[in-house]
């Protein structure tokens, strides 16, 4: 298990990133979040003060 | 001074804020100005002065004081204000946030007192001695509780962008300090101590610390200020809020991998150093999409940039960070690297970044965040602050350039060979040919550090209350 670890690194980690990447990507430009965004990024423009 | 104003109507602990906020101004002109003195020291030996006094200890002292005081203080001051600003809570503990403030600054007189009486532990970025490393260590996690707990009682159901930036921050740099820091007291009472690893393994885990010294200290955090103070000066939400997301998961998943290439045709193995480089030249594509995401932010409002020197400031910084993002990359493919390293372009290529983006971005930062802190709608003068922009801007110019030249000419030098096969020059005679671009160097820290002191002139008049007559005129063209 550890060998075929050790002599596939290079692939498992380009899996792995690659993986999260495409995920994170498919997340974040997932259908109807347009929205949300953009309310999200609106956060520092709300008034400074709570209350 | 530090109490009046608008502390008693604000919902948010501002106070500590302030305190961090000068103490960013006092360490820059100090981190600026023993910059300027090793410049000189460079270019003039004799301005040498043994033993405390010395290039050896001095630099130690530069680096320290302009990273860690000027930019940590940087760090803590901005980010207690944003996110109480953008979790809409009050920062979790006054007394412990005023801790990590009177802890963080005898961390600095420590490690820097020590510096200059030859305590360290030579590892660069990481001198200060371990007890020292063990106080900072107790600073360090009340800086976490403060944040985290401000984080988890917010009241804004998001957690907004610029705070992802710093979490990564404070808990990478955590994790770096205690793995580099590892090291074995020859005494208890006494301040010498060696490192658990030793040969290339401490080599290693030193380069994994300090690269990602360089990713985490000196960029995530900062990247946390450009998220939150372009859009609130430019009035505009950030360009993708998308992309902000991507470019956060891909940064810190990538930084982390990218410090073997300063070990470059050492004997790490050989694997290793290919695999920095590989995540060095992969970095080049978040760090220009964050780049493009502050930039963007001004889509539609680009006569905002004509018109406001502090929104020009935080955008000239974008352009640095642009900058020396793809320098970097650069740097790291091996056959450059072979040329560059050990050379001044290194030192021009660490200036653009820690003056033209961590020094813009700041400036940026406080000159937005100082006039709200005291109570005072805008800064005492524009016109200042635009003078300020333009003295540091020419000041980076002829700080890089110079050291692009000399770097190169240097890389040059010690690789050529006559037809008999001996090098060409002498060490002593490379030396003596950076002696015009030493002087222009310091001609560019001198103007920098002249620039700062504009600044701190600058602030005083804002922060007694006073407002010049242009900056009056202004406001008054602002409302007809």
């Amino acid at each position: 298990m550890i060998d075929f670890i050790a002599h596939h690194a290079g692939s498992i980690g380009l899996v792995i990133f690659f993986g999260f990447f495409t995920a994170t990507a498919c997340w974040v430009y997932r259908p109807n979040s347009k929205e949300s965004y953009i309310a999200k990024a609106n956060i520092p423009l709300k008034e400074d003060t709570y209350e | 001074m530090l109490q009046q104003n608008s502390s008693n109507t604000s919902p948010y602990n501002d106070d500590v804020v302030r305190y961090f906020a000068l103490a960013t101004v006092f360490w820059g002109v100090a981190g600026f100005l023993v910059g300027l003195l090793i410049a000189l020291q460079m270019a003039f030996p004799a301005l040498n002065f043994e033993p405390f006094l010395t290039f050896g200890r001095m630099r130690p002292l530069h680096t320290s004081a302009v990273i860690f005081a000027f930019g940590g203080n940087a760090l803590f001051a901005t980010s207690y204000y944003i996110v109480q600003r953008t979790c809409h809570a009050r920062l979790f503990s006054d007394g412990l946030a005023k801790f990590t403030f009177w802890g963080y600054q005898s961390v600095i007189l420590m490690a820097g007192l020590g510096y200059l009486f030859g305590v360290t532990q030579g590892k660069e970025y990481a001198e200060p001695e371990w007890y020292v490393d063990l106080w900072l260590t107790v600073v360090w996690v009340a800086y976490l509780v403060v944040f985290l707990g401000t984080v988890i009682k917010r009241k804004e159901p998001h957690i907004y962008v610029a705070n992802w930036f710093f979490l990564a921050f404070i808990i990478t740099v955590a994790v770096l300090h205690l793995g580099n820091g590892l090291s074995v007291p020859v005494s208890l009472l006494g301040t010498k101590s060696y490192t658990v690893m030793s040969g290339v393994q401490s080599a290693m885990i030193q380069w994994w610390y300090g690269h990602n010294a360089v990713g985490f200290f000196l960029t995530a955090g900062f990247l946390g200020m450009m998220y939150y103070f372009i859009p609130k000066r430019a009035e505009r939400p950030v360009y993708s809020y998308r992309l902000s997301i991507l470019h956060f998961w891909s940064l810190i998943f990538i930084y982390i991998w990218a410090g073997p290439h300063h070990l470059h045709y050492t004997a790490l193995p050989d694997w290793a150093q290919t695999l920095g480089m590989t995540f060095s030249i992969m970095l080049w594509m978040p760090s220009w999409g964050g780049m493009i995401n502050g930039m963007m932010t001004l889509s539609g409002a680009w006569h905002k940039l004509r018109q406001d020197p502090v929104l020009r400031f935080m955008i000239i910084a974008l352009a640095f960070y642009g900058m020396s993002t793809f320098e970097g990359p650069l740097m790291s493919i091996k056959s450059v690297n072979s040329l560059s390293h050990y050379t001044d372009w290194t030192i021009g290529h660490v200036h653009s970044g820690a003056l033209g983006w961590v020094g813009f971005i700041t400036f940026g930062a406080l000159y937005y965040m100082i006039p709200r802190l005291w109570g005072r709608k805008e800064v005492y003068s524009l016109k200042l602050v635009e003078l300020h922009l333009w003295v540091a801007t020419l000041g980076i110019v002829l700080y890089i350039v110079a050291m692009w030249i000399a770097g190169i000419m240097q890389g040059l030098m010690w690789r050529s060979y006559n037809e008999m096969g001996f090098l060409e020059y002498s060490f002593v005679e490379t030396v003596m040919a950076m002696h015009p671009y030493y002087i222009i160097r310091a001609l560019g820290g001198a103007l920098y550090l002249g620039g700062a002191l504009v600044m701190v002139y600058n602030f005083w008049r804002t922060i007694r209350g006073d407002v010049a007559a242009e900056t009056r005129t202004q406001a008054v063209g602002a409302v007809a």
